[in-house]
């Protein structure tokens, strides 16, 4: 026997009812079905939906037919427990600091799993906009899911030196290295940035979590690691317009001496008194660029301090899609995607050590420190790598060949980038190795791709056959080993880099 | 290459390793940090003008072939065997139970408390002496990876060591005490309670090095456990090894993956080409030798031995005598199980799984001076109660735990032998802390690491291997009760190890 409610409340009852219904699983509703559920009269239904669309707890969905659930709104879906699950829980999604911000904007309603967080894949229903918004002018990504951990403590660097490749005695404060990281065996666990943020204090992002592993390489050090991953919301503003934007949105910094890795603090918004923020002219796009790590609860502040600032600039929030694009022209590597990590590789061939994953030039062998994976990785220097990490640029004419087969255009433009990967073969013969990243890139008009060979099949323009799809059928089209980066403007490094130049 | 061997640790492993080296003609030094040797089988003078042994005081299975070739007898080691194994005083359930070496005098006992006990015993006695006969060879030499084999063909084996001892046990016998007794015999500084999975592999363990025919009789040294390192020491010296006490190694010095001598606490640096650590793994591979020289994994699986087994010693001065109910004096020259029935211990380990004392704790009681009367001055008897399975980590700390604890064993020793507590002149009481602190076991742990299935055998890291990989050093080897075949006063790791690095 349902409890009664007192007088007057029950159309807030009502509402609540009303609201519950809206959840991730059971997103859409309408009107005469939620009214029928809730033994509503159509039109009392009517009006209180209409209140909770009012005050944006509800969306419409774009036929205007149904409601619709609101990610991020308060309450929404959030007290009911599924049905589906018997009275469980599911497990929630997380949400990253910037989150009521990108929910807002993400029209497409296109969302993606990223570290058990909600990320917004593309705010439009085609990541175009966005990935031109980057090469163009600025595109502002949320990274918050990345992993972050302070180490602090009188031997951080020993630890840092002992568990990653790069030399960290030469890391300066106010610096920020990129590095791997590998396991006994010099197989590659991950890649990642390292901020030195004070003598005795780094800040490590990483893909994928690895607690443990600081503690198993730091053990009996005096050093302290701690998980800050889910204190920091970090976003990534890049692009030609990036410092313009990132100048109007902040105070204290000087970005004409900040060089490419430099690291430096300030503070949000244009007046004293904002928010504190570290900004590292760093990013994963191979363009000018600037990543902001920002304390959780000044995150919004921080958006929309950069959303308003990039309002002259053409600024636009960039999803996942444009970010995979603009990452595979810069020739950046992605873990599991075109390297498996060791920590979860289930078969010893799909290991790669650095060099085999393109990041040959984070291993520092001869650096004083003995570090894990060392001499794995000395006896690997001696007989040479057996794989190698290539640009491969698939020839158009071939590509317009194949599909005029089946009389059809190349249908591989306006498509993100793809991440299956695909055998590459000597030319006409035997597998070589296999290409786990390609697009075709709208800005170069080319089809590119990342690819790992065997060594021999490495060199800058040997020819390669890659398997493409056409239609239902598979084929091979010539590709050539190209350089890497595909695409690498100067104002990426540029000292005092100025909008216009290089454009 | 320096040709000299290092030894650190001068418990009985270590002198064990030094006496056999030296008499192979190596050049031997051993480093001992306390002022005495023995280790977690010395004797101390703890309550003064007595000698307590601080840890093991049993040598029943220590290896006679060791002390023959060391001539112990000749430097001075005198054996006195126990008459009784193990004994439960009286209870409201049973009357007293008495276990002895042999099988008739055991049979004609357990007829007053169970005909069907009774009964069962020889059969038991005689299966458990062939499993331990199929596991002996595995126990007193370095293993081969073919052993394997030798084990997967006795199912038997496998499935004693594997289940829990209660649930064997209760296979034969049904009275309670003998249960208990049986339990206690097995069941010391394992840190499992008999319901635990695994607790058959410590009798099998005891019975393979303790026994061959018969149950594996107490054996004590005249003088106290300290007198079979005296021996051992003499025997090293003689043969030429320098054996140092009060000198602490505070280094394994390790050049290019190889081992090149040890440091001193005061910095004095000792060149040596082999070095034979007989310190727990932790203690061996994290401080001495230093985590940065480690593989991460390594340092994984060394953070993953356990050390559960913390015990404490209580050592009294009696007046005379005390009267455990319905024990006569032979009955009270082995161990005496305070523990009226498997539950008891299975309590007490639970308790200590959260990390509280035992309501009721059980103990292992012995009066070593039932067999020698000069450990204590004359008219005196020392009673030694080992309370096992306690927490290291107990919450609240020793500090508040230690008396707690004394008087619940006082309470307990009461309970078994009513008066005893007006025969007290003295007492010493050695807590898990103090054995971590003195001895540098490891959370208090008297097997360097708990003596499970899972952490024996192949499990459990060689003189120089460990999980099938070499050590992270050349020249570096293991000699203590942390690596195979584990805990117990045996002499075997200190006698594999020198084994092993004389096969180099």
């Amino acid at each position: 026997m349902p409890r009664r409610a007192p007088q007057g409340t029950q159309a807030v009852q009502r509402a609540l009812g009303l609201l519950r219904s809206f959840t991730p699983e059971a997103p859409e509703h309408r009107l005469s079905e939620l009214a029928a559920a809730h033994g509503l009269h159509p039109s009392t239904a009517h009006r209180l939906l209409g209140v909770l669309e009012a005050e944006g707890l509800i969306g419409r969905s774009p036929d205007s037919q149904a409601y619709r659930w609101m990610p991020g709104a308060p309450g929404a879906g959030d007290a009911a427990p599924s049905p589906r699950y018997n009275g469980l829980r599911p497990l929630e999604p997380l949400r990253t600091p910037f989150h009521r911000r990108t929910a807002a904007l993400c029209e497409s309603g296109a969302w993606r799993d990223w570290s058990g967080y909600t990320c917004v894949e593309t705010y439009e229903p085609t990541p175009e906009r966005e990935y031109w918004a980057v090469r163009n002018a600025a595109g502002l990504i949320d990274v918050s899911p990345l992993f972050k951990y302070e180490i602090t403590g009188a031997d951080a660097v020993r630890l840092l030196d002992r568990m990653m490749t790069r030399d960290f005695s030469k890391s300066q404060t106010g610096r920020v290295m990129y590095t791997s990281w590998c396991n006994e065996d010099g197989h590659l666990l991950q890649d990642g940035n390292v901020q030195r943020l004070a003598r005795e204090r780094f800040l490590v992002s990483a893909a994928e979590p690895c607690l443990r592993w600081f503690e198993d390489c730091g053990w009996g050090m005096d050093v302290e690691v701690r998980d800050v991953s889910e204190e920091i919301g970090v976003l990534a503003l890049q692009g030609p317009r990036a410092r313009a934007v990132a100048e109007a949105a902040t105070t204290g910094l000087d970005f004409g001496a900040m060089r490419y890795f430099d690291l430096a603090a300030g503070e949000v918004g244009s007046g004293a008194g904002g928010a504190p923020v570290t900004v590292t002219r760093t990013g994963y796009t191979g363009d000018l660029g600037y990543e902001f790590w920002v304390a959780a609860e000044h995150a919004e502040a921080l958006w929309d301090a950069l959303v308003e600032a990039g309002r002259d600039h053409g600024l636009l929030p960039a999803g996942l899609l444009a970010l995979d694009m603009v990452r595979v022209e810069a020739g950046l590597v992605l873990i599991d995607v075109d390297y498996v990590s060791a920590s979860h590789a289930e078969i010893e061939v799909l290991k790669a050590t650095p060099a085999e994953a393109g990041l040959g030039f984070t291993v520092k062998l001869d650096k004083q420190a003995d570090f894990v994976g060392r001499r794995a990785l000395v006896l690997e220097r001696d007989r040479g790598p057996a794989w190698a990490m290539v640009g491969l640029e698939v020839d158009w004419f071939e590509l317009e060949r194949l599909w005029s087969e089946i009389d059809l255009r190349p249908q591989v433009v306006g498509q993100p980038a793809s991440r299956k990967p695909t055998p590459v073969f000597a030319p006409g013969g035997w597998q070589v190795g296999q290409c786990t990243s390609r697009f075709f890139s709208p800005l170069l008009k080319k089809y590119v791709g990342l690819a790992t060979v065997h060594a021999d099949a490495a060199a800058l323009g040997t020819e390669l056959d890659v398997e493409v799809a056409v239609g239902y059928g598979r084929r091979r089209a010539r590709a050539r080993v190209v350089r890497r980066p595909f695409f690498n403007p100067a104002r990426k490094t540029a000292v005092d880099p100025m909008p216009g130049v290089d454009e | 290459m320096n040709g000299r061997v290092a030894i650190v640790g001068g418990g009985h492993n270590g002198l064990v390793a030094a006496a056999l080296l030296a008499r192979s003609g190596r050049d031997v030094v051993l480093f001992e940090a306390r002022p005495e040797l023995g280790g977690l089988a010395s004797t101390r003078e703890l309550i003064p003008g007595h000698r307590v042994d601080a840890g093991s005081h049993d040598l029943g299975m220590f290896r006679r072939s060791v002390m023959e070739e060391l001539e112990l007898a000749g430097h001075g080691l005198e054996l006195i065997e126990a008459p009784a194994v193990a004994a439960v005083p009286a209870t409201a359930d049973s009357s007293a139970v008495v276990l002895w070496p042999e099988v008739g005098r055991t049979v004609e006992g357990l007829g007053g408390v169970s005909r069907r006990d009774a009964a069962a015993w020889p059969g038991f006695v005689f299966e458990l002496a062939e499993r331990a006969a199929t596991l002996e060879p595995l126990l007193s030499r370095p293993l081969e990876l073919a052993d394997i084999g030798g084990l997967l063909i006795a199912p038997e084996v496998l499935r004693a060591l594997s289940s829990p001892l209660e649930e064997s046990l209760r296979e034969r016998f049904e009275n309670r005490s003998l249960l208990a007794g049986l339990c206690g015999v097995a069941l010391p500084a394992t840190g499992l309670g008999p319901r635990a999975n695994g607790t058959g592999w410590p009798l099998l363990f005891h019975c393979a090095l303790g026994g061959s025919d018969r149950l594996a009789p107490v054996v004590r040294a005249q003088g106290g456990a300290g007198a079979l390192a005296s021996a051992l020491a003499t025997s090293a010296a003689a043969s030429g090894a320098e054996i140092r006490t009060g000198v602490a190694v505070s280094r394994i010095l390790v050049d290019s993956g190889r081992v090149a001598g040890v440091q001193l606490a005061d910095g004095e640096r000792i060149e040596a080409g082999a070095v034979i650590s007989t310190a727990t793994p932790s203690v061996t591979f994290l401080e001495l030798l230093g985590a940065s020289v480690l593989e991460p994994r390594f340092v994984r699986r060394l953070l993953n031995v356990k050390y559960r087994g913390a015990a404490a010693r209580l050592a009294l001065s009696l007046d005379g005598l005390p009267a455990f109910r319905g024990l006569e004096r032979p009955a009270l020259t082995g161990r005496i199980v305070l523990a009226e029935q498997p539950d008891d211990i299975e309590r007490a380990a639970d308790a200590a799984k959260y990390r509280r004392l035992p309501d009721r704790p059980w103990i292992e009681a012995a009066l070593p001076t039932t067999l020698d009367p000069s450990l204590a001055p004359a008219g005196r008897h020392l009673l030694l109660a080992t309370v096992h399975h306690l927490p290291f980590d107990l919450d609240g700390g020793w500090d508040a735990g230690g008396p707690e604890l004394l008087a619940r064993v006082a309470a307990e020793l009461e309970r078994w032998a009513p008066g005893i507590g007006g025969l007290v002149r003295e007492h010493a009481l050695l807590l898990p802390t103090d054995f971590e602190a003195d001895y540098g076991a490891t959370a208090g742990g008297l097997h360097h690491g708990e003596m499970n299935p899972s952490q024996s055998l192949w499990l459990r890291p060689t003189a120089s291997a460990w999980a099938g990989e070499p050590l992270p050093a050349s020249g570096l080897w293991l000699g203590g009760a942390g690596c195979h075949p584990g805990g117990g006063l045996t002499g075997l790791p200190g006698t594999i190890a020198a084994v092993s690095l004389l096969r180099g």
